[in-house]
């Protein structure tokens, strides 16, 4: 018997959280791992569960590291950012109607190998940008192709030489369902796939153009 | 906790865990404690290979004193006995939070190495989410020429008891019960890792789900938002269904 009706689905939210943080935890150690005999450098560590908060909440866990002069990432998407939502995020929505995923509350993991080396500074919005999420609307700045996007393989996005290194403009991520993860066994299988995330996937390079960008559903 | 209790190390709050676990896994069969420290491995990788026969004699000092080259306790020496050999002992040094104290695991390494020439290896059991490659590899330089020192976490003694509860259907009750302990101790320390999703409502009905979804069949209504359908419910701004009515008058 609990005291209100809100407790149990609250309950159940409490749960999932903790079990995204395993997860997210699980991987960056399986990483570690799996690079033991590398020289790897943590870039970037941050979990940011701000559910509570009434006018910007979010939900994302985001580990980059550099191994090999690259950068590689891998984040968890839970719940994207209400500012990011309440500005432009057209190309965003379009990537999330492609996927069949619900923009507000996604539940995506992305994993990333980014190729472009600028320097040592790293922007936490890569990860972001990758789904087309926390892009500026500029025209300098040419998003992939929503429509290219798909599950469970690796997808190149790439924009035109000279695009601002800002943002993400070069990278093969691959995507996949959170709560399709149900065990320890599938966490070594995303490690794997992070790790060996190819330079050059067998899929055509999308660029962006404002022309299939309308053409999303 | 008996085994600190015993020792008079009640009041660190290390110790008492370690008392705690070992004591636990003390209890199951010899192999499955070999069979879990199995899982070390040095910062190269290297596992801890140990020849587990089906009913291994063995014994556990906690505490113990090594005297070479100078006073040195590790958290544990692990026995295992042997018929055609002499023993080989584990030595334990286990951390939750706290750094070595000096070089202590160079000191145990050598320690061992005088006590027990080339009978015995040394484990380092820590809450690192992963190998402390760094440190592992500056307490080898530091212990000489030879030495070797295994890693292990309590993390992956969280993913091995769940792997034995899993697999272990036939195990005796008693053993069941160790083990559940365990990971429930664990668990509640913080050593937990992904397990899988609980039952979740969206794909189990549980309460008022499984509650709006009775009734809807029953009166053979399209089910909309349930969540809803049910709060407005309990605040009464819709009337309950009939099942609700008719099963608290006649639990029957």
């Amino acid at each position: 018997v609990t005291s209100s009706p809100f407790v149990e689905p609250l309950r159940e939210a409490d749960a999932f959280q903790k079990n995204v943080f395993l997860i997210f935890n699980d991987i960056v150690d399986g990483i570690r791992e799996k690079t033991l005999s590398a020289t790897v450098i943590d870039r970037h560590w941050e979990s940011s569960c701000k559910v509570y908060d009434s006018k910007n909440s979010e939900h994302v866990h985001l580990y980059i590291f550099e191994i090999a002069g690259q950068y590689r990432f891998v984040q968890i998407l839970v719940k994207a950012q209400d500012n990011l939502l309440r500005d432009s995020a057209a190309q965003y929505k379009a990537v999330c109607a492609k996927l069949n995923l619900d923009p507000v509350v996604p539940l995506l993991l992305i994993y990333v190998r980014r190729f472009v080396e600028d320097g040592p500074w790293i922007r936490r919005r890569w990860a972001n940008n990758t789904v087309l999420l926390d892009l500026p609307n500029r025209e300098d700045i040419k998003p992939a192709d929503p429509n290219s996007f798909d599950w469970n393989q690796p997808v190149r996005i790439q924009s035109p030489a000279g695009t601002d290194s800002q943002y993400c403009e070069d990278a093969t991520i691959r995507l996949r369902r959170l709560t399709e993860i149900h065990d320890q066994n599938e966490i070594g299988v995303i490690v794997d796939e992070l790790l060996n995330l190819a330079a050059h996937v067998g899929v055509p390079i999308l660029l962006a153009d404002q022309a299939s960008l309308s053409a999303t559903p | 906790m008996i085994y600190a209790d015993l020792r008079g190390k009640i009041s660190v709050a290390e110790d008492v865990f370690t008392s705690n676990v070992f004591g636990l896994l003390f209890l199951l069969p010899g192999r499955d404690l070999l069979d879990f420290l199995t899982f070390s491995h040095t910062s190269r990788r290297e596992r801890l290979f140990l020849r587990v026969v089906s009913e291994p004699k063995l014994k556990i000092d906690f505490w113990p004193y090594l005297t070479c080259p100078r006073v040195c306790i590790p958290d544990a020496i692990l026995t295992v006995e042997s018929r055609t050999s002499a023993p080989l002992r584990l030595i334990i040094e286990a951390k939750i939070g706290a750094a070595q104290t000096g070089d202590q695991l160079a000191d145990y390494w050598r320690a061992g190495n005088i006590r027990y020439p080339n009978r015995f290896e040394l484990i380092y059991l820590t809450d690192h989410r992963s190998t402390p490659k760094r440190e592992l590899e500056e307490s080898e330089t530091r212990a000489g020429a030879g030495a070797k020192i295994y890693w292990l976490n309590w993390y992956s003694l969280f993913q091995w008891v769940q792997q034995q509860l899993s697999d272990g259907l036939s195990r005796p009750y008693s053993e069941k019960q160790i083990l559940g302990l365990l990971k429930n101790y664990l668990s509640d320390k913080g050593y937990q890792t992904f397990l899988t999703w609980r039952p979740w409502a969206s794909l189990m009905p549980t309460s008022y789900r499984r509650k709006y979804m009775c009734s809807a069949d029953q009166l053979g209504v399209v089910r909309g938002s349930y969540v809803h359908r049910y709060f407005d419910q309990r605040l009464g701004k819709i009337p309950p269904p009939p099942y609700v009515l008719q099963h608290s008058e006649n639990p029957s």
